[in-house]
């Protein structure tokens, strides 16, 4: 039998996983270049809710953890095409060879130089998301890297590196449900886009309203250049998740911190016993420390149990 | 990101009177060249000379027309060895086709055979015998045409724009004729951009004056400038991502 | 039967894994089971028993031995204590759950070892250095005191006494077996409980005559009570609890029930302790 049984019912479980779950936070930003138009976004996120459960199988489920975005902001930009006033041709050929036209009256053009329109869609709070996590816990043993060779274990303790046990939950899948988007992004992205456009145009409005005439509506304009379908929520979610990444960024992060970087609790090894003991150890004494072995974690459907023996 | 002004010509909304007399950007001079030889013209501005350029009329030239910006008159005349340094060159009947492209215009030329001292050198104030002032209006409202060489007065109804969801281009020029017995016609309703090509019979040089403007007071019509419609029905957009198997 | 059934977080420690944690106690903080004077700790021939510490007890210049007083006797009647040296050293200690099979408890004790019952046994090794009757002769007992006046209102006070320091060069260790029985409990106020040992029954093996038998085990209970099962309160909050990191959830032990007797509980060779998550401010 082994020497310290350790058992937590699926609700102590619930606590560990909600302080696990409050600490997360995941931050992101990255750009692309697409037909005609680029595309980059700057997120913030932290997650809340979930259901958690244990499972006879000894995985540990997640289910439903909202995605939380405090910063989701979409960055479009694109070059609105050259627009000419002019052109228009003052002396036509007679003849039915060569050009249609002799004598072109010239161009007066505007967005000759390509300017950017660059607009940044604020989506937090629009875009609801949820992602949810099946597997299992697993124990590693960390050698800090910042233990050097020379040290024992009471160096180790003082200089901020001891090694220890720490028990992950290792996901055998991470998925990530865009949930839902808000009706109003279609409404929002052209809003911006739309005044944008509008603030380029040069000179009163009479002169805006001449080459709008020429140009169309604007937001026909936007749809060209984006080639923008009827639903525009999906095309932002592919927009997002597909062509920039940032879907796999977040199931990543996600892997990473729960696998690797974030355990779900560690302990010192050896163990510092005087944190279970009333009397603290006086000064100058080294504190009494108890070596860990055979670490070890189980899961069934009603509690995670963790085993030990004290070693020699 | 470039500003509005420097994306378009400050003077294309600031000068709404056009003068076949005195050339600005929204206004060009189509004169024909029939003799073969070499021409000397010289461009004038505000009563002052502000430059020169020749032509050389060649039927080994096969360019239908010279092309002469009056801001910048020597900036496209090419090596010759036709006894200037460079000159345009078109073949004969060519067009010589006088415009302005940049700054507040005002310009005028006068060109002569080289050749010739005494002969009578082409005026650009003085239009005639089938040249051609073709302009184009961009501030909508009512101008006042006159021909300062014969009196004869015309009017112009310029529209405002209709903003509608598809581009739309102008439609095509419209042609008047400078007679001795006046503009025909002497009503023209055009579109904002469009054309139009004052074709002179005779002497003539052509006075375009914005009589009343139409600039719509701001927000006084509503109109669609942006648009979009949800789609009739709607699923909630789902994605998913499954990390490396494992 | 899942270990959480009654409970909210269950925790256990066997009595194997007991007697190791004694056995690094023992290594690491050997001040707690050796005492001596000064001279004693200073000198390891005097030790009864040798001292195996951790490396690490020496590199960093911790104490093998406890430096105490001097064993001090009165002179009847002088005012005077001849002070003596002494060692006392824990040679062995070791803890048995119920049921018993690691401790053989002697008869005093009521084997077997009875049910939520935990027994320790100890061997406990000591001395005094006895002077030489060299030494003793050099030495001029004071005077006695004046007996004390009447109406003299310091009647029950007398000056310090004077010490007469003899130290030993024969040091005639002898060693006893300390058993001890005792249980479990939780004390303290709730948010700050503690689970601590406490003493039912405490034997030392054939001492003769009795009497001098039952002083010296009146002396090692309040000992016993007093010093030694202190150190072993552990605060509820942080009993193997600490190494979940629930420091922040208040937590309680589970009330006891027809379906949870025993809180703690002292069987299958364990100490376990059951906890509910208590509701918090």
């Amino acid at each position: 039998m082994s020497h310290i049984t350790i058992a937590a019912s699926e609700d102590a479980f619930r606590q560990l996983f909600a302080a696990l779950r409050d600490a997360f936070s995941f931050a992101d930003s990255n750009s692309g270049s697409f037909a005609g138009f680029t595309a980059g976004y700057s997120v913030a996120a932290h997650l809340e809710g979930g259901t958690v459960d244990l499972r006879a199988d000894g995985t540990v489920q997640v289910k439903e953890l909202d995605v939380k975005w405090d910063v989701l902001d979409l960055t479009l930009g694109f070059d609105i095409p050259e627009l000419c006033i002019g052109g228009w041709c003052i002396i036509p050929n007679p003849f039915p060879w060569g050009d249609d036209c002799w004598v072109e009256f010239p161009k007066i053009c505007v967005f000759s130089a390509n300017p950017d329109v660059s607009v940044t869609i604020p989506l937090g709070g629009l875009i609801t998301s949820e992602v949810s996590i099946t597997g299992s816990l697993v124990t590693k043993y960390r050698i800090d890297p910042g233990r050097l060779a020379w040290m024992d274990d009471w160096d180790a303790q003082d200089a901020g590196v001891p090694n220890k046990w720490q028990v992950f939950l290792d996901p055998d899948t991470v998925d990530l449900d865009l949930f839902d988007i808000a009706d109003i992004v279609g409404d929002l992205l052209m809003s911006l886009l739309t005044t944008a456009i509008e603030d380029l145009l040069p000179g009163p409005q009479w002169l805006k309203d001449a080459i709008l005439a020429i140009l169309g509506a604007i937001v026909d304009l936007i749809r060209d250049i984006l080639d923008l379908p009827d639903d525009i929520g999906e095309w932002i979610s592919d927009l997002l998740g597909v062509s920039l990444g940032l879907f796999n960024s977040i199931v990543n992060f996600v892997l990473d911190y729960f696998a690797a970087q974030n355990p779900i609790f560690e302990i010192e090894d050896p163990y510092p016993i005087e944190k279970a003991a009333s009397v603290p150890t006086p000064p100058g004494l080294i504190p009494i420390k108890i070596p860990i072995r055979d670490f070890t974690i189980g899961v069934d459907d009603k509690e995670m149990t963790v085993t030990a023996n004290v070693g020699p | 990101m470039m500003s509005p002004e420097t994306i378009f010509d400050r003077y294309l909304v600031s000068q709404t009177d056009l003068d076949s007399g005195a050339l600005t950007r929204l206004g060009v001079i189509v004169h024909q060249l029939s003799d073969v030889g070499r021409f000397e013209a010289k461009v004038v501005r505000g009563g002052r000379s502000e430059g020169s350029f020749s032509v050389m009329v060649s039927e080994e030239s096969h360019s239908a027309q010279a092309r002469i910006d009056l801001s910048h008159p020597e900036a496209e005349a090419k090596a010759c060895e036709c006894g200037a340094d460079h000159a345009y060159e078109v073949m004969p009947k060519g067009y010589l086709v006088l415009l302005v492209s940049e700054g507040p215009g005002g310009h005028s030329v006068l060109l002569g055979p080289s050749d010739d001292p005494k002969a009578t050198p082409f005026d650009s104030t003085q239009l005639m015998g089938g040249d051609r002032f073709a302009i184009t209006i961009l501030r909508p409202g009512t101008y006042g045409v006159s021909n300062v060489l014969t009196g004869a007065e015309a009017r112009i109804k310029v529209a405002y724009p209709r903003v509608g969801r598809r581009p739309s281009a102008p439609p095509k020029p419209v042609q008047i004729a400078c007679t001795e017995q006046g503009f025909v016609p002497s009503e023209a309703n055009v579109r904002a951009g469009q054309g139009l090509v004052y074709v002179c019979r005779t002497s003539s040089r052509i006075v375009i004056r914005l009589l009343e403007p139409d600039d719509r007071a701001p927000n006084s019509e509503r109109r669609l400038l942006a648009g979009w419609s949800r789609p009739s029905a709607r699923e909630a957009t789902r994605a998913r991502a499954r990390p490396r198997q494992r | 039967m899942a270990l959480t059934d009654n409970c909210d977080l269950y925790g256990a420690v066997h009595e194997d894994g007991f007697n190791l944690l004694i056995r690094h106690f023992m290594r690491q903080r050997p001040s707690w089971f050796n005492f001596g004077t000064s001279r004693v700790a200073m000198n390891p021939k005097l030790w009864c028993v040798p001292i195996k510490p951790e490396k690490v007890v020496v590199k960093r210049n911790n104490p093998l031995m406890a430096v105490e007083d001097p064993l001090q006797l009165p002179l009847l009647g002088t005012n005077a204590v001849v002070a003596l040296d002494f060692c006392v050293q824990i040679e062995k200690l070791e803890i048995d759950f119920h049921p018993g099979n690691v401790i053989a408890l002697p008869p005093e004790l009521a084997p077997p070892l009875a049910a939520q019952r935990f027994a320790l046994h100890g061997r406990v090794c000591a001395s005094i250095g006895c002077p030489s009757d060299r030494l003793v002769e050099m030495v001029e007992p004071p005077p006695p005191l004046p007996p004390p006046k009447r109406g003299d209102q310091d009647q029950g006070h007398r000056e310090p006494p004077n010490v007469i320091m003899l130290p030993g060069d024969d040091f005639d260790c002898f060693c006893l077996d300390l058993f001890v029985v005792g249980h479990f409990e939780i004390t303290g106020s709730p948010g700050a409980q503690r689970l601590e040992g406490k003493l039912d029954g405490l034997e030392i093996v054939d001492i003769e005559p009795g009497g001098l038998e039952s002083a010296i085990e009146c002396y090692l209970e309040i000992v016993t009570r007093l010093v030694f099962l202190p150190h072993l309160r552990v605060p509820l909050t942080k009993l193997v609890f600490d190494l979940l990191d629930l420091v922040t959830i208040t937590l309680t032990p589970t009330p006891t029930s027809p379906a949870l007797p025993n809180n703690p509980a002292v069987e299958d060779d364990q100490v376990k302790v059951f906890i509910d998550f208590g509701v918090g401010p």
